[in-house]
C-alpha cells in the first residue's frame, strides 16, 4: 500500500473514532444525529480509498451503498424519527452524567486501546484492528449509558460501522454480500425501532423506561 | 419415493414464508386457517427430515446435518403447537397495534427466520436469520400494546441487536483467520488453534450468548418472555434460544475437544454461572411469567454446560434443549389460560386455580415439574446424563454449581406455582369456571407428552451414562 | 565565544515579541471590530493605552505586601525569558535557547499565571479574588493540556526540545499528518482560545461575563495596570508564536544565521500571525459564549485530544 493512502487510512481512522467520543460527550439528539450520518461517511470515505488502493469493484460498491444507506437515508429516517416525536434537540435529563460518559468514553479509549495492542493485537499479528475494536467498544458504551431511544439505535448503527470497518481493514473480502444483506438489516432494525419507541411513547412509558411490571 | 434434502428444507423455510404472506396479502379473514394448515405443514415436512435418507448435506447456500434435523423438528413442532393456541389468545386482546392477521403473518415469519437460521451453511447468513427473528419477534413482544410489553419489546430490539453485532465482529475476525465462514467445511477441516480463534469464540459467546440469554447478558430476557403472548413466550423461550445456541454451538466446535487455552472451562463456568444466577432469582419473583423466564435461563445455563464439556454431556444438552423446548411449551401455555382467567399476572394474586380450571392446573404443575428436572420427564434424564459426564470428566465444581441450581430452581418454581394452582380460593366456594374449548387443554397436553415421552424413551441414555460412571464406554 | 550576530538577532528576537505584542492585539481588536460593522480603534491604540498607563500614578490597596507590586513584574519576567527561548524568528536556537526546553517553557507559563493570581489575591479586593479563584480553577485544567501537547510533540521528535520539531514538522509531510500531531494541534489551538480568553470560553471586552482573566487586574493601576494589560498581551502572542512556528505552520523559516534572514522570518511570522487572527475572528464571530461551568468541558475536551494525541503514537506510531 503506497504510503500516502496508508496514512489517509489511519487519519480517517482517527476521525472516524472522533465521531465515536463526540457522540459520547453529546447531549442532544440532533447533533448524534449528524455525527453518525459523518460517521458513515468517513466509513464511506475509507471504503471508497481501499476499493481504489485494491482495484475492487465490488468494495466500491460496498463504499457506495454504505454512503447512501448509512450516511444518507438512515440518518434521513432517523431525523424524521425524531421530528415525530417532537424531540429534535431534547437535551438528556442531565448534563452532568454526559461529561461523566465523555471521560469514560476517552478512558475506555485509552485503556482498550492498551488491551488491543497488548493482548488481542499480537494474536492477530498487527495493530490495524485496534480502530475498529475501539468502535465497537465505544458502540457498546453508548448503548449502555443512555436510556434515549433514538440514541441507542444510534449506538447499535455505530457498532455496525465497526464491523464494516473491521472487514475492509483486516478481513479483506469478508462477505462482501453478506454485508450488502446486513445493510438491509440494519434498515428493518432502524423502522422497527422506530415503530416502537413511538408505541413507548404513545403507551406513557418513561424515558428512562422504568415499568413496575419489568423489575427483579 | 425419496425426496431431496434440499426441497425438504425449502419448503421448511418457504411454508411459513408463504403463510405469512398469504395471511397479509390473500385473504386477512383466512389468516387463521392458513396459518395452521401451514404450520401442520411445515411440522410434518420436518417429521420427513428425520426418515429422510439424506442426513447431511453441505456446499452451497444450504447446508444440514442431524444437529439441524433435530433443531428443526422443534422448531416445526413448537410453531405448530402456538399456532394452534394463539387464538384462545387474540380473543382475550382488547387493544392492539397490529391485526390479527399480521399477527400470524409475524408468527410465521418468525417461525420461516428461524428455520432459515438452521438451514444455511454460512455462518454470516446464520446472523443474518438471527437478526431477522429479533426484528420479527420484537414486533409480537409488543402486540398488545401495553406500556409493559412495549418497553419489553425495545429493550429486546436493542439488547439483542446490540448483542448480536459482536458476535458479527467475532464472525469477521472468523473470516480473516480462516478466510471461510461455511461452518461445514470449516468444521470438516478445523482450523488450527491460535489466540485468534480463542478470540472468536470469546467473542461469539458473548454475541450469541446475548441472544441465547447467558448472565450478565440476561437483561432482556425476563423482561421479553413475561410480556409476550403466551404462544410467543412459548416460541421465544423453547426454540428461539437454542436456535441462538445452535449458531454458538457451529463456532464452538471448531475448538479442538482439549486444551481449547481455557475456554471450555470458560464456557462451563459461564453456563453454570448463568444457571446459579437464574435459579436464585426465582425466588421474590411477583410476576409467574417471569418465573418461567428465569427457568429458561436456567436451562440454557445447564445446556450451555454439557456444551462446553462435550461427550456424553453434550447428548444431555441435546436431550435437554428437547424436553425443555416441549415442557416450556406446556408451561406458557398454561399460564396463558391463568393469564385470561384470572385477568392478573401477579402471583399473589392467583389463587385456588386449581378449583377455577382443573385440567389447566394438574397440567401447569405438571409442567412445573417437568421444567425443573422431575422424573420421568425428559429434562430429568437429560440433567443425569450432564451431571454424569461431568462427573466422568471430574468437573466437581460444575457438579455442585449444577446441583444446588436445579434445587434452588426446583424450589423457586414449583412452590409459588403450588401456591397458585392448590391454595383455597376467596370466597372459598367459588364454582368452577366455564371451560375455555378444547384447546386450551389439548396443546398443552400434547406438549407435556411430547415431554414425558422423550423422558421414558430416552432411558437408554440413563443407563449409557450409569455405564460411562461406572467406567465403561459409552454404548 | 560570543556570536555577535546571534546576539543581534537575540535582540530582534525579545524586541519582536515585546513590541509585537501590543501590535498584534490591536490589530486583533480592530479586525474583531470590522466583523461588527464597527470602525474600531487604530491597531496603535494598545500602545497608546500603554504609554498612558505608565505615565499614570500607581496606588496600592491598604493592607497589600509586596506580592501585590512583584506580580506582574515577575509575570513580565517570565514571558521575556519564554520570548528568548522559543522559536520566534528564528528555526534554529539562539544563544539562550539552552535555558529552558518545552516543559520548561510550560512551566514558565504556569509561573507567570500564579503570581499574577497571587498579586489579584493580595490585593484584598473580592472581585479580583474572584478573577484569581476562577482563573486558577481553569489554569488547573489548562495546564495538564499544555503538558499534555508537549508530550505528544515529545513522542513525535524523541526530545522536546522545540526547535527540532519545528524541523521535524516542516521537513515531513507523513509526520505532519500523523494522527498524533494532528490531535495535538487540534488540542493546543482549543488551549488557545481558552488561555488568551476568547469565544466561546470568554467574552471579550471591558465588562467580560466570565471575571476570568482581566478581573485579576481590578485593583492594580498605573504602571502596574500597564504591565498586567502587557503581560496578557505578550502570553496571547507568545502562545500564538509557538501555536504557529512549532505546531501549525512551520514552515518557510529561513536557517541563514543572519540578520537580514531573521527579518525576513519576522516579515513571515507576522503573514502567519494574520492569518491565525483571521481563523480566531471567523471563530470568534460563529460561536456563542458557553456557559462558566462548561468550561471544564471545554478543557477536558482538549486533554482528551491530547491524551488520545499520544496514545495514537502508541497505537499506530509516526510513519
Amino acid at each position: 500500500m503506497a504510503v500516502g493512502s496508508a496514512q489517509a487510512t489511519v487519519l480517517l481512522g482517527v476521525a472516524i473514532l472522533l465521531t465515536a467520543l463526540y457522540l459520547q460527550s453529546e447531549s442532544f439528539v440532533g447533533p448524534q444525529i449528524r455525527a453518525i450520518a459523518l460517521q458513515s461517511l468517513l466509513l464511506g470515505g475509507l471504503l471508497t480509498l481501499l476499493a481504489v488502493e485494491q482495484g475492487s469493484l465490488v468494495l466500491a460498491a460496498l463504499a457506495a451503498l454504505t454512503v447512501g444507506i448509512r450516511a444518507l437515508l438512515l440518518p434521513y429516517i432517523l431525523a424524521r424519527q425524531a421530528e415525530a416525536f417532537r424531540l429534535p434537540e431534547r437535551e438528556l435529563r442531565a448534563g452532568r452524567r454526559v461529561r461523566g460518559h465523555a471521560l469514560a468514553a476517552v478512558l475506555l479509549a485509552v485503556v482498550g486501546g492498551g488491551l488491543y495492542l497488548e493482548v488481542i493485537g499480537p494474536a492477530l499479528g498487527g495493530p490495524d484492528g485496534v480502530i475498529p475494536f475501539l468502535l465497537l467498544l465505544e458502540g457498546l458504551l453508548l448503548l449502555a449509558s443512555r436510556s434515549n431511544a433514538l440514541v441507542r439505535v444510534i449506538a447499535y448503527l455505530e457498532e455496525e460501522n465497526a464491523v464494516v470497518l473491521l472487514g475492509a481493514l483486516i478481513a479483506a473480502g469478508f462477505s462482501i454480500l453478506v454485508e450488502s444483506v446486513v445493510l438491509l438489516d440494519l434498515i428493518g432494525v432502524v423502522l422497527v425501532a422506530g415503530f416502537l419507541s413511538r408505541h413507548r411513547t404513545a403507551a406513557g412509558v418513561p424515558e428512562e423506561g422504568f415499568v413496575e411490571e419489568l423489575t427483579g | 419415493m425419496i425426496v431431496p434434502g434440499e426441497l425438504l428444507w425449502l419448503a421448511l423455510v418457504g411454508l411459513p414464508t408463504a403463510s405469512a404472506l398469504g395471511c397479509v396479502v390473500l385473504s386477512p379473514r383466512l389468516a387463521e386457517r392458513i396459518a395452521r394448515a401451514a404450520s401442520l405443514a411445515t411440522l410434518a415436512v420436518a417429521l420427513l427430515l428425520l426418515v429422510g435418507p439424506a442426513r447431511g448435506s453441505a456446499g452451497g447456500i444450504l447446508g444440514w446435518d442431524a444437529l439441524s434435523d433435530l433443531f428443526a423438528v422443534l422448531v416445526a413442532a413448537l410453531y405448530a403447537l402456538s399456532t394452534w393456541e394463539s387464538s384462545l389468545y387474540l380473543a382475550s386482546v382488547r387493544a392492539s397495534a397490529l391485526s390479527p392477521s399480521n399477527y400470524y403473518a409475524l408468527l410465521g415469519g418468525f417461525a420461516a427466520a428461524m428455520l432459515a437460521t438452521l438451514s444455511v451453511s454460512d455462518l454470516a447468513l446464520m446472523w443474518i436469520g438471527l437478526e431477522a427473528t429479533t426484528v420479527v419477534s420484537a414486533l409480537l413482544v409488543m402486540y398488545d400494546r401495553r406500556p409493559a410489553s412495549v418497553e419489553a419489546a425495545w429493550r429486546y430490539t436493542l439488547i439483542a441487536s446490540g448483542g448480536l453485532a459482536v458476535g458479527l465482529f467475532a464472525l469477521a475476525l472468523l473470516y480473516r483467520e480462516t478466510g471461510s465462514l461455511d461452518a461445514f467445511a470449516l468444521a470438516a477441516h478445523p482450523p488450527a488453534l491460535t489466540a485468534a480463534l480463542a478470540l472468536v469464540v470469546a467473542l461469539a459467546l458473548i454475541g450469541f450468548g446475548t441472544k441465547v440469554g447467558l448472565f450478565p447478558m440476561h437483561a432482556w430476557l425476563p423482561d421479553t418472555h413475561s410480556e409476550a403472548p403466551a404462544p410467543v413466550s412459548a416460541l421465544l423461550s423453547g426454540v428461539l434460544l437454542p436456535t441462538a445456541l445452535y449458531v454458538f454451538l457451529r463456532i464452538y466446535d471448531l475448538l479442538p475437544s482439549t486444551g481449547a487455552l481455557g475456554l471450555h472451562e470458560l464456557v462451563v463456568a459461564v453456563g453454570a454461572l448463568t444457571a446459579l444466577v437464574a435459579a436464585f432469582l426465582t425466588f421474590g419473583q411477583r410476576s409467574y411469567k417471569r418465573l418461567f423466564a428465569y427457568s429458561s435461563m436456567e436451562n440454557m445455563g445447564i445446556a450451555l454446560v454439557g456444551i462446553g464439556l462435550g461427550g456424553i454431556a453434550l447428548y444431555g444438552a441435546l436431550l435437554l434443549l428437547v424436553a425443555h423446548a416441549f415442557a416450556k411449551s406446556s408451561a406458557f401455555s398454561c399460564a396463558g389460560t391463568a393469564l385470561r382467567t384470572t385477568g392478573t399476572s401477579r402471583i399473589d394474586a392467583v389463587r385456588g386455580f386449581g378449583r377455577r380450571r382443573p385440567r389447566t392446573g394438574v397440567l401447569w404443575i405438571l409442567s412445573g415439574l417437568a421444567v425443573t428436572g422431575a422424573p420421568p420427564f425428559g429434562s430429568f434424564v437429560a440433567e443425569f446424563v450432564i451431571l454424569t459426564g461431568a462427573l466422568a470428566q471430574g468437573a466437581y465444581a460444575a457438579v455442585a454449581a449444577l446441583i444446588v441450581a436445579l434445587a434452588v430452581a426446583f424450589a423457586g418454581i414449583n412452590y409459588p406455582l403450588g401456591r397458585m394452582v392448590f391454595s383455597r380460593t376467596d370466597p372459598p366456594d367459588r364454582p368452577a369456571d366455564v371451560p375455555e374449548g378444547w384447546l386450551s387443554t389439548v396443546v398443552p397436553g400434547i406438549a407435556l407428552g411430547v415431554a414425558l415421552a422423550v423422558g421414558l424413551g430416552s432411558i437408554p441414555y440413563l443407563t449409557g451414562a450409569v455405564r460411562i460412571a461406572a467406567g465403561g464406554g459409552f454404548p | 565565544m560570543v556570536d555577535i550576530a546571534a546576539q543581534e538577532i537575540n535582540l530582534l528576537q525579545a524586541a519582536v515579541v515585546l513590541f509585537g505584542a501590543p501590535l498584534l492585539a490591536g490589530v486583533y481588536a480592530r479586525a474583531r471590530a470590522w466583523t461588527e460593522s464597527r470602525q474600531g480603534p487604530s491597531v496603535l491604540q494598545p500602545y497608546y493605552d500603554l504609554a498612558k498607563y505608565l505615565r499614570k500614578e500607581t496606588l496600592l490597596p491598604d493592607g497589600s505586601s509586596a506580592v501585590f507590586v512583584l506580580g506582574p513584574l515577575v509575570a513580565f519576567g517570565a514571558y521575556l525569558t519564554i520570548a528568548v527561548v522559543v522559536p520566534v524568528v528564528t528555526p534554529y536556537p539562539l544563544p539562550y535557547a539552552g535555558l529552558v526546553d518545552l516543559l520548561g517553557g510550560g512551566l514558565l507559563f504556569g509561573l507567570a499565571a500564579l503570581v499574577v493570581a497571587l498579586a489579584a489575591l493580595d490585593s484584598g479586593s473580592n472581585y479580583a479574588a474572584l478573577g484569581a479563584s476562577r482563573a486558577t480553577v481553569f489554569g488547573a485544567f489548562g495546564e495538564p493540556v499544555l503538558i499534555m501537547v508537549f508530550v505528544a510533540v515529545a513522542v513525535i521528535t524523541g526530545t522536546n526540545n522545540p526547535y527540532v520539531t519545528t524541523q521535524l514538522l516542516a521537513g515531513s509531510a507523513s509526520a505532519y499528518l500523523s494522527p498524533t500531531h494532528l490531535l495535538a494541534t487540534a488540542a493546543f489551538f482549543l488551549l488557545l482560545l481558552a488561555e488568551t480568553g476568547k469565544l466561546p470560553v470568554e467574552s471579550p471586552g471591558h465588562l467580560e461575563f466570565g471575571l476570568m482573566g482581566e478581573a485579576q487586574a481590578y485593583e492594580h493601576s498605573g504602571r502596574l495596570y500597564g504591565l498586567l494589560q502587557w503581560d496578557g498581551w505578550l502570553k496571547q502572542f507568545l502562545l500564538a508564536t509557538i501555536f504557529l512556528n512549532v505546531f501549525a505552520a512551520p514552515w518557510g523559516l529561513s536557517a541563514s544565521p543572519t540578520l537580514a534572514a531573521a527579518l525576513a522570518n519576522t516579515g513571515l511570522l507576522g503573514a502567519k500571525l494574520a492569518g491565525l487572527a483571521g481563523l480566531l475572528v471567523l471563530v470568534e464571530a460563529s460561536l456563542a459564549k458557553i456557559r462558566l461551568f462548561k468550561v471544564q468541558d471545554f478543557l477536558v475536551i482538549a486533554f482528551s485530544l491530547g491524551l488520545l494525541s499520544v496514545v495514537t503514537w502508541l497505537w499506530l506510531g509516526v510513519s
